[in-house]
Parts: structure tokens; C-alpha cells; sequence
């Protein structure tokens, strides 16, 4: 009677060294496949004499029984083997960084006007363009500034052709130009570009500009002094002490300009403002005896600065990448 | 304006407000303080007494001083051989800061130490040129500090004065302010002039026959002068106010203007030939030398002051070379005058001359001070430079009056939305200056005084009230909003989704100046060569900043701007028409920071993202391309949008040579679009459509075409035979390059079938197909190199 332990034996060490589902199929086929060894092993039962057949038989069944558990055992346990291969293969890596499409970004800038414009438009200010090359009446004259007054000093123009057409050197004429088309109450806001022949450091020749208008009747210092705190409030995200420093500019009287008060750092001026001159009101065709109003104006490039930082106004018509990365908040 | 403290207070008691409150008061009631000022800051020097002097023991040209300052005694070196035992100097000792800035320090020269300095006038800045030590006299005690003693611990302020305030030109005008912002009394005390020396008439007479020019005109004859340097604290004042000290008779005439804020003009008398004053005219092309060694021809209208022939001053701005003062001047005629602001500023603008005559004249002096400011100047230099008087003769032709203004209280109240008393508005004014009566109930009359040229209604009567008393209390009040006025308005917002849009395709939002060197409309008086014109086009300002951050490192750009680009226009209103334009410009990756994606730009991309914007706007179909012409364009890479013959954008690769110019080395790509035409030709929001509800078929063709057809006609033919049941043609691929051949390009279409009534088969789309196919290949020779 031959020994069928052999096999066993050497069912179990292929068994352990196996540790993939093909392995195993190939063990499968090896020994109880068509041409397996326990399979070989049954087909030789016919070729024993009758006698010796029972027990033969007997032997290999359970040797096959014997195999087919073993094979069993090690299925099990190179499906776990393989379930946790494939887990591997899927496996996230939770610190890679994801590719990325940023949007692009707001000019600092350009940023802030909206942030004013949405401020005054929730208080009741219409958004209004005027043209950037301006008549040296709406410029100057219609706003109180009379040729050879040295308050035209205070502002150096380009001009564009003989003394009369300019590049406008602030936002104001586009009050003219509304009120000359409409009648009060009027509420308008006008953003926009003006120039100024100026260009070092803390100057460009070419920056922006926010004028505020309101007429109406009965329009007082106290009217203009809430619209600032409650504009400068909301642009700065909280409350801020403010400061009207008497001032002078032409077309307003009484006129101020306003500080705004930074934590640590001082007063600031931010705005010019003040209560419309009768005589532009005159020039406009209104009664100031029975309309008044005020009017204010900022510079949106040096709240930019102070809000984000900026050291060097150049920086902000350089646009370099660095602007870019302020104006990327929530 | 410099103003110093020591001089406000010989008209206004400023005894005990620290300089933070003057400050603080005038920058809050509208005189702005830019600096604070202490000129002589760290001086530390102490009189002392020469006790003795040994020749230096290595050098002939210096002396060794033994110098006691009563507690102390210093081995001083000097290089001043002129000074004897006994002499009263002034010891600066070692970190000692001089006039201007320079620090003494404690020295070897020559091997023996010099334990600080003996000054000299010039280092004490008194004096431009020194000679040598000062030798200070008996009147200066030994250890007394030098500072307190000259009065070198003033305080100046800097102020801004703003152009309708020529009174604040002045001490007397800022002390008024202190006066009554504290409410001190304010003292100008009355020169009394003794005439001695005759009639100004029998030496001379004055005549204007430009009384539109010069209004009043006064004369004083100052006989037999002597031109000193000025008294030290005469001299010390003006310095502190940054004033040079030249002689007696310039400084007094300066002093005196610094005071009062009313420029005064002294001619040697004995250098005007014809002894006589003719205030005329100019007509134009005249020539003058002035006082600053300066050639200049006249424009005609100037003020001119004659002797009937030659021209002995531009009135009101400088005098002329011929006439003026020197060392050994004898006979003085002071001037006096009052000339029109506008004249003035005119011929300063013409000869582009700015003086501080022409500064305070052009704003407006006070005419009425005229004799008070003779009387002033007169008698200082009486007492300085000698001499004896004339009587002054003073021709005023064009009477200036004050002004009368009515005041009402409630009006006051209303506009500054405060509380004010009658008392409180009378206390302010009267202090200010103002002459006030009442005229009814709640009304004032208030007399305007001449150095008050800029109150000329009662808006400015209001300002003042405000100002003095002061906006930091103003209860602040919500103005009443009218519903329905505000808004940003539609074009605003339009602007505002273009950009969202670009942002969204990363583009980051850029400013650039509006003046570029070349272009329509010129600027007559540029700036730098740079700034010429304004823009025509937005590319170049773009294109500038994206070479920039290119400069700086930066490979992957993106940047877009909006704004105006200008033109000669002569049917507007100005000449020049403006239009509200975009452009977007690239280099570099599409998408940098996503590394499944490695494409660069091109124009084919910049083309996507136009096209969205017009899909946004509802006329992709309207618009066509066309190959581009454009200045900047690179003529092989670029393209215009075209909507029905009017030029809608210009995109392309930007002219590799002018990119090169700019340092940079890759491919720039731009797109620049008229904003206005496309908000004209916008269509609003399209109707919703409900999904089809019977199911499409999809066809794949692949064709390869040459490089000289348009896929555009390709697809117009498609659709054309596709009729109604063609939903969609799309360009799935696009491949050039490897594998196929060099002038063609094997490109992808899906097309998508549907019928909206029913379901659509197989084989009315085959058939389609069919009929495509061979349109494709027989009239436009494609090659079919696969349908799916």
C-alpha cells in the first residue's frame, strides 16, 4: 500500500508559501484538477484488484476530503489576503494637493470702489459715469473755480485742447452734469478715473476717484457726518471714530476733510467733503434758498493701501502678483 | 507759511498751551499744521570767557584757547587768529547739534584735543557767511546757555494754508486765529511814525495810470540810511521762519510782510533816474532784469512800475535789477500797493515767477492796511537803519470797501444741523474780525473786513461759525431716503458680470494708465514721454504689466482689464468720443497650478473664452471671425469678431516683436472687445425650453482636412443638410502632428440627431449620413477617415 501522507504534506507547504488567488488555482488544478495527483490517484482505483479497491478507494476519498478542506482553509485566507491588496491599490492619500483653477482676482482697487458703491447703493446712492475727457466748464467753472482763482492750483490738469478741454482732474463735474439733467432729490454716486499731473512715491498721474452727491431740502453738516461714519463703518468692517477738519475746497462751503482713526496707527486722511456751494447749485439752476446738499469725495487707491498694506501706490498700476493675493478673501 | 510761537506771542498770550493744543485747535477749525518744527533742537552752548590763548604747539595757523563758562573750563582749538584774551564766545560742547543739523564733536587736531567748539553766527545759522568766531561782547553773561538767551528754543509750526485764507499769509492773521480759538485777546500794537524828513512830494510823486492793475499805490522817502546786517533777533526770526537774512532794509521789508501778510517793495532812490513813480501797463515784449539776475520779456498786461520811462519793478512780484537796494544805498522809497489778484497771477503764470509777493497778492492782501504796514516798515527801519522820513504819499484810485453780508441764525442752524445762540455767532464773528449788528429777529448784519477777501455771502459766514465752533460734538443724523433712488445701473452690472466671467477663467483683474505714448488724442502737456496720448487700445498698457511681472519671474500670466480708450470724435460734445473696452491677455499655462493640465495658450483658447462672453450675450451666432489686421497683431495668429460689419474684438498673438522689445520671450496672447457695441447688440435672457422628451442619436465622424479649408464651412454644410433633426454639431478633437499631414488636420465631430414629435431611427440617420459624407468628400474634398 503505497504512503498517500506524502501528498498531503506536500498539499500543505505549497499551501502556506501561497498568498495570491492564481497560486492557489494553479495548487487546485495541480492536485485535484483533471490530471491532478488525487485525481490520478482515483483513476488508478480501477486498474487495483476488486479486493484491494474498497480500502484504496476509501484512502483516497479521504484524501481528497482532507485536500479539498485544506484548500478551502487557504481560500479563505488569500481572499482576506487579496481584499486587502485591493483596499492598498485604492488607497487615498489625504496630504496630496488637489490641481487646482483658480478665478482670478479683484484689483485692490477696483475692490474697494465696490465695496464703497455697494455701501452707498444700500443707502440709497445711484451708480453714475461722467466722461473722463471733461470740458474746462464742468472741471472748474460750474464748480466755483474761476480761471486765474489760485485755487486751481490745487489741482495740476492735463489738458487735452487750448484751456478748454481736459483730462478731468476729479469726479466732481459728473454732479454738474446730473444736476443739470435732473431735478432733487437726487442721490448719486460716481465712480471713476481722474488725473492729475503728479507722479512720485505717494502720487500717480492717473488714480481713482468716489464722489457722492445729495440734494435735497433741509440737507445739513449733521446728514453729511452720518453718511460718513455709516460709509466708513462698513468699508472698514466696523465702527470708526472720524474727525471733520474744516477745509476748503471750492465748490462746497462749509468744507472738511475727513480723517478716519486706525487702531495704533493715527488719523488718516481718507475724504474731502462738504456742503454744496450755493453758487454750483446757482450755476446748475437751482434755488439754493430752497435746495441744499453735500457732497464727498475719496480716493479708493489710498483706502486700498491702508485697508491691504500696499506700501507703494505704483504697485497698484504695476499689477503685479503680489496686489492679487490681498483682494483673495471672504 | 512757517509761523514761530515766540513771534505769535507778541500779538496773541499763548503763555501756557502746550504747542499739542495749538496744534490740535488750528488743525480742527481749518488752518492745517503739516509739521512741527524746532530749528535749533540740540543746541547745547553755553557763553564763555577766553581766559587765555597759547599758539598751537604743531601748527602756526591755529590757537589753543583756554575758555571758562564759570563752572567749567574747555581747551578749545580754533583757526580764528583774531581772538584776544577776554572775549565773550559762544561754547558748543561735544554732541551739541548746530543750525542745520551737524553735531559737534570732540576732536584731536594736530595732537591736541578740542573739547567742543567755538562758534561762529553762520553755524548758529544766523548769519550765511561767517568770517569767523562770534565774538558775542560784554553783553552776554558768561554761563549763560545761548539758546535761551537768543531765544533759539522757539517752536515753528508749518502750515497749509489753503488759497482762500491770504490773511492766515501772516503772523498777525494765524495769531488772530489763536485768538480766538482760545479767546485771548490779540494785540497789534500801532507804529508811530515821526515825519522828519519833509514832504514825500517835494522829492517825488506817484502816479497810476493802470488803475485796473494797482488800486492803491503809497510812497514813503527814507532818507539818509545806513544798509546794516539786521539786529540778531530780527534776524533769528526770520531764519526760524526759513527766511535768509540778507541786510537791514530786504529783512525789514521781508519782517514786516511776515507780519502782516502785505509784501513791501524798497527802491534805492537814487538809482530811479527820473524820481518819480509811474504804475503802468505792460504792452508786450518789453525786457527786464530782475532782482534774481533773470532776463525776462514781457507778455503784456504785467503791472509794471516805471519812472515814467524805465521799469524799476514787475508790481507785485519782483523788483527790477536797475533799482534795487545795496550795500551802500543812502535814500530808500518804500512801496506799499495793493494790485488786482487776477492781474497778478496772470503775469506770474505767463513768466512762470512765483515770489512770496505774487503769492500773497495773487490771493488777495488787505488794501486797507496799507498805512499801517508803511507806518511799520518806516519805523523799523528808523530804528535800525536810520535815516529820516517823508510824509507818505498814498494814491488810492479804486476804493476797496468791505462788504456787508446778512447772516440769518435759523439759516445757520439749519445748515450745520446745530445748536447756535445769536451770542455764540456775534462772540465768533467779532473776535474773527467782523463788525456785527443785528438788523431783525434772527437776522445780523455783519460787516466783512478787507483782509477777509473770501467771505462774500453767508454760506461763508456759516463756515466760519462752524469751524470756531468746532464739528466734533455734531449729533449725527440719517439723511431721509427717497425709495426708488438707488441702484448701480444696468451698464455697471453688465461691466460686472464681463468681469466675473474673465475672473472666472482666472484672469486676474489689472489698472493701467489711460495715457500711452502713441494714439488719438495727444495730452499738450505730458507728464513724461511715456504719457503722450491716450490710449486707442487697451493691449499696450496690458501688455506693459504682463512684461513686468514677466520681469519679475512670473511665466504664467493672466490679466484683463476694463476701461476707456479714446478718439478723435468731432461729433460729440468734446471732439474726443470715449469707449468703455475690454481686453484679456496670456502667457504661460492655461491652468498653471493644475498639473493634469499642461497646455499652453493660444488663440484658439483666448477664441473659447470671447466665446463665452458672447454665448453670455446671446449672439454667438451672430458673430463672425475673420482673419486679423490690427496693429499689435501677429497677422499669422490672429483674428476679428465681426457682427454685421462692425468690428465687435481683435484677438490674437500679440506681435512677437514687440513682446521681445519688452524682455519677454514667450508667446503673449490677447483678446480686446467693445464692451458698448456688445451691450447694443446684447440680447436679454433666452426662454427656458423644456427637455425634449423623444430620444436623440449620436454619430461620430472623423475627417481630416487641409489647413487651407475652415472647419466653419465644414459645419455650415453639415447643418445644412441635417436640416431640423441636426440638434448639435460639436468639435470633439482636434489633432495635428504626428501621424497625419503636415497641412492638414484630423479632427472629431459629434453630431446629434433628434426629431421633437417623435423617435427619431437609425436609418433616417444613416441616411443623413450618407448624404453628408458625400457632400463632404465631393464638394469640399475631405478625407473620411471614420464614422461611428
Amino acid at each position: 500500500m503505497e504512503d498517500l501522507s506524502g501528498i498531503v504534506d506536500e498539499l500543505r507547504e505549497t499551501l502556506n508559501s501561497c498568498n495570491s488567488l492564481q497560486e492557489l488555482n494553479e495548487i487546485r488544478v495541480r492536485f485535484l484538477g483533471k490530471k491532478g495527483k488525487i485525481t490520478s490517484l482515483m483513476k488508478r482505483i480501477s486498474s487495483l484488484p476488486p479486493q484491494e479497491r474498497p480500502a484504496f478507494g476509501k484512502r483516497v476519498n479521504e484524501l481528497k476530503a482532507t485536500a479539498e478542506s485544506l484548500i478551502q482553509q487557504a481560500q479563505q485566507r488569500v481572499n482576506k489576503l487579496e481584499a486587502e491588496r485591493k483596499l492598498l491599490e485604492r488607497a487615498v492619500d489625504p496630504t496630496f494637493p488637489g490641481p487646482k483653477r483658480p478665478v482670478g482676482s479683484e484689483h485692490p482697487s477696483l475692490k474697494v470702489i465696490r465695496e464703497i458703491l455697494e455701501a452707498l447703493v444700500s443707502m440709497g446712492f445711484e451708480v453714475v459715469e461722467g466722461p473722463e475727457v471733461e470740458t474746462v466748464y464742468y472741471n472748474f467753472e460750474a464748480l466755483n473755480t474761476p480761471a486765474w482763482h489760485p485755487s486751481r492750483d490745487m489741482q495740476d490738469t492735463f489738458y487735452v485742447r487750448g484751456e478748454e478741454l481736459l483730462l478731468r482732474s476729479h469726479t466732481s463735474p459728473v454732479q454738474v452734469r446730473v444736476m443739470e439733467k435732473r431735478t432733487p432729490p437726487i442721490m448719486v454716486v460716481s465712480p471713476g478715473r481722474v488725473y492729475r499731473r503728479d507722479y512720485d512715491a505717494t502720487h500717480l498721474p492717473m488714480f481713482h476717484q468716489i464722489e457722492g452727491l445729495y440734494v435735497d431740502r433741509h440737507v445739513s453738516v449733521s446728514h453729511l457726518k452720518w453718511t460718513l461714519m455709516e460709509l466708513t463703518s462698513r468699508v472698514f468692517g466696523e465702527k470708526k471714530r472720524i474727525r471733520m477738519r474744516p477745509s476748503f475746497f471750492p465748490f462746497t462751503e462749509p468744507s472738511f476733510e475727513v480723517d478716519v482713526w486706525f487702531e495704533g496707527k493715527g488719523w488718516f486722511e481718507i475724504l474731502g467733503s462738504g456742503m454744496v456751494h450755493p453758487n454750483v447749485l446757482k450755476n446748475v439752476g437751482y434755488d439754493p434758498e430752497e435746495w441744499s446738499g453735500f457732497a464727498f469725495g475719496l480716493g479708493p487707491d489710498r483706502v486700498a493701501m491702508i485697508k491691504y498694506g500696499i506700501g507703494d501706490i505704483r504697485s497698484l498700476v504695476r499689477n503685479e502678483s503680489s496686489i492679487y493675493q490681498v483682494t483673495k478673501h471672504l | 507759511m512757517k509761523v514761530s510761537l515766540e513771534w505769535l506771542d507778541d500779538y496773541v498770550d499763548i503763555s501756557g498751551l502746550s504747542v499739542n493744543e495749538l496744534v490740535e485747535s488750528l488743525s480742527l477749525s481749518g488752518t492745517s499744521v503739516e509739521e512741527v518744527i524746532r530749528p535749533w533742537e540740540g543746541l547745547d552752548a553755553v557763553f564763555g570767557k577766553i581766559l587765555e590763548i597759547t599758539p598751537h604747539p604743531d601748527a602756526d595757523r591755529l590757537l589753543v584757547c583756554r575758555v571758562g563758562t564759570g563752572e567749567n573750563e574747555y581747551r578749545l582749538v580754533t583757526g580764528d587768529l583774531s581772538l584776544k584774551v577776554g572775549d565773550v564766545v559762544a561754547v558748543a560742547r561735544p554732541g551739541s547739534k548746530l543750525f542745520g543739523g551737524l553735531t559737534v564733536e570732540a576732536r584731536t587736531i594736530r595732537g591736541v584735543e578740542s573739547q567742543g567748539t567755538m562758534l561762529s553766527l553762520e553755524e548758529l545759522g544766523l548769519e550765511i557767511k561767517s568770517k569767523g568766531v562770534w565774538k558775542a561782547g560784554p553783553s552776554f553773561k558768561v554761563g549763560v546757555g545761548v539758546k535761551e538767551e537768543l531765544g533759539l528754543d522757539d517752536v515753528v509750526l508749518d502750515l497749509e494754508i489753503t488759497p482762500n485764507r491770504p490773511d492766515e499769509l501772516s503772523h498777525i492773521g494765524v495769531a488772530r486765529e489763536i485768538s480766538v480759538l482760545f479767546k485771548r485777546p490779540l494785540n497789534v500794537p500801532k507804529a508811530h511814525v515821526e515825519v522828519d524828513g519833509g514832504e514825500f512830494r517835494r522829492c517825488s510823486r506817484i502816479v497810476i495810470e493802470d488803475s485796473d492793475g494797482c488800486y492803491r499805490y503809497a510812497g514813503t522817502i527814507v532818507h539818509g540810511i545806513e544798509v546794516y546786517p539786521s539786529p540778531l533777533w530780527l534776524r533769528k526770526r526770520l531764519v526760524a521762519v526759513g527766511v535768509r537774512p540778507i541786510n537791514s532794509v530786504v529783512d525789514i521789508t521781508n519782517y514786516v510782510m511776515l507780519e502782516y501778510g502785505h509784501p513791501i517793495h524798497a527802491f534805492d532812490f537814487d538809482r530811479i533816474p527820473r524820481k518819480t513813480i509811474v504804475v503802468k501797463r505792460a504792452k508786450g515784449g518789453e525786457r527786464v532784469e530782475l532782482l534774481d539776475e533773470r532776463q525776462y520779456t514781457l507778455e503784456g498786461g504785467e503791472v509794471l512800475i516805471t519812472d515814467g520811462e524805465e521799469i524799476l519793478a514787475l508790481g507785485g512780484i519782483m523788483g527790477a535789477m536797475g533799482s534795487g537796494v545795496e550795500e551802500r544805498t543812502k535814500n530808500l522809497l518804500v512801496e506799499v500797493a495793493y494790485f488786482n489778484p487776477v492781474r497778478i497771477r496772470r503775469a506770474s503764470k505767463s513768466l512762470k515767477l512765483v515770489t512770496d509777493a505774487s503769492y500773497r497778492f495773487e490771493r488777495g492782501v488787505d488794501p486797507n492796511d496799507t498805512l499801517d504796514v508803511m507806518d511799520r516798515v518806516v519805523s523799523l527801519l528808523k530804528e535800525i537803519s536810520g535815516g529820516s522820513s517823508t510824509t507818505t504819499e498814498d494814491v488810492y484810485v479804486k476804493q476797496v470797501e468791505s462788504k456787508k453780508v446778512v447772516l440769518r441764525l435759523d439759516r445757520a442752524r439749519e445748515r450745520l444741523g446745530m445748536e447756535i445762540t445769536e451770542e455764540e455767532a456775534r462772540e465768533i464773528l467779532t473776535a474773527l474780525g467782523f463788525d456785527v449788528a443785528k438788523k431783525e429777529e434772527g437776522k445780523l448784519i455783519v460787516v466783512v473786513p478787507t483782509f477777509r477777501p473770501d467771505v462774500t455771502q453767508e454760506c461763508d459766514l456759516i463756515e466760519e461759525i462752524g469751524r470756531i465752533h468746532g464739528y466734533e460734538d455734531l449729533q449725527p443724523t440719517p439723511p431721509k431716503i427717497q425709495s426708488g433712488l438707488g441702484g448701480f445701473g444696468p451698464f455697471w452690472k453688465f461691466k460686472e458680470v464681463v468681469s466675473h466671467i474673465l475672473r472666472s477663467f482666472g484672469f486676474n483683474e489689472g489698472v493701467t494708465f489711460s495715457m500711452v505714448d502713441f494714439g488719438d488724442v495727444e495730452i499738450q502737456n505730458p507728464l513724461t514721454s511715456e504719457m503722450t496720448h491716450l490710449r486707442s487700445t487697451l493691449v499696450f498698457g496690458l501688455l506693459q504689466s504682463l512684461a513686468y511681472n514677466w520681469r519679475q519671474g512670473e511665466r504664467n500670466i493672466r490679466l484683463f482689464e476694463q476701461g476707456r480708450v479714446f478718439f478723435k470724435d468731432e461729433s460729440t460734445e468734446t471732439g474726443v468720443k470715449e469707449r468703455t473696452h475690454v481686453c484679456f491677455m496670456a502667457t504661460g499655462r492655461v491652468a498653471p497650478e493644475d498639473y493634469g493640465d499642461k497646455r499652453e495658450f493660444d488663440l484658439l483658447y483666448l477664441k473659447g473664452v470671447l466665446e463665452e462672453i458672447l454665448h453670455w450675450a446671446g449672439i454667438t451666432h451672430e458673430v463672425t471671425f475673420e482673419v486679423g489686421d490690427s496693429k499689435w497683431q501677429d497677422e499669422t495668429k490672429s483674428l476679428i469678431a465681426v457682427h454685421n460689419g462692425r468690428k465687435l474684438a481683435e484677438l490674437g498673438r500679440v506681435d512677437p516683436t514687440l513682446v521681445d522689445r519688452l524682455d519677454v520671450k514667450d508667446a503673449v496672447y490677447a483678446c480686446e472687445l467693445d464692451l458698448e457695441l456688445l451691450w447694443e447688440l446684447k440680447r436679454g435672457p433666452k426662454p427656458h425650453r423644456e427637455l425634449p422628451s423623444f430620444p436623440s442619436i449620436r454619430r461620430d465622424l472623423s475627417v481630416l482636412i487641409k489647413k487651407s479649408q475652415r472647419i466653419g464651412d465644414l459645419i455650415k454644410t453639415i447643418r445644412e443638410i441635417g436640416g431640423e433633426m441636426l440638434e448639435r454639431v460639436q468639435v470633439e478633437d482636434l489633432y495635428e502632428g504626428k501621424g497625419i499631414p503636415r497641412d492638414a488636420r484630423s479632427v472629431l465631430l459629434s453630431l446629434t440627431f433628434r426629431h421633437l414629435e417623435r423617435t427619431l431611427t437609425d436609418e433616417e440617420v444613416n441616411e443623413l449620413m450618407q448624404e453628408i459624407v458625400k457632400v463632404l468628400q465631393s464638394e469640399h474634398n475631405v478625407q473620411i477617415r471614420g464614422l461611428s
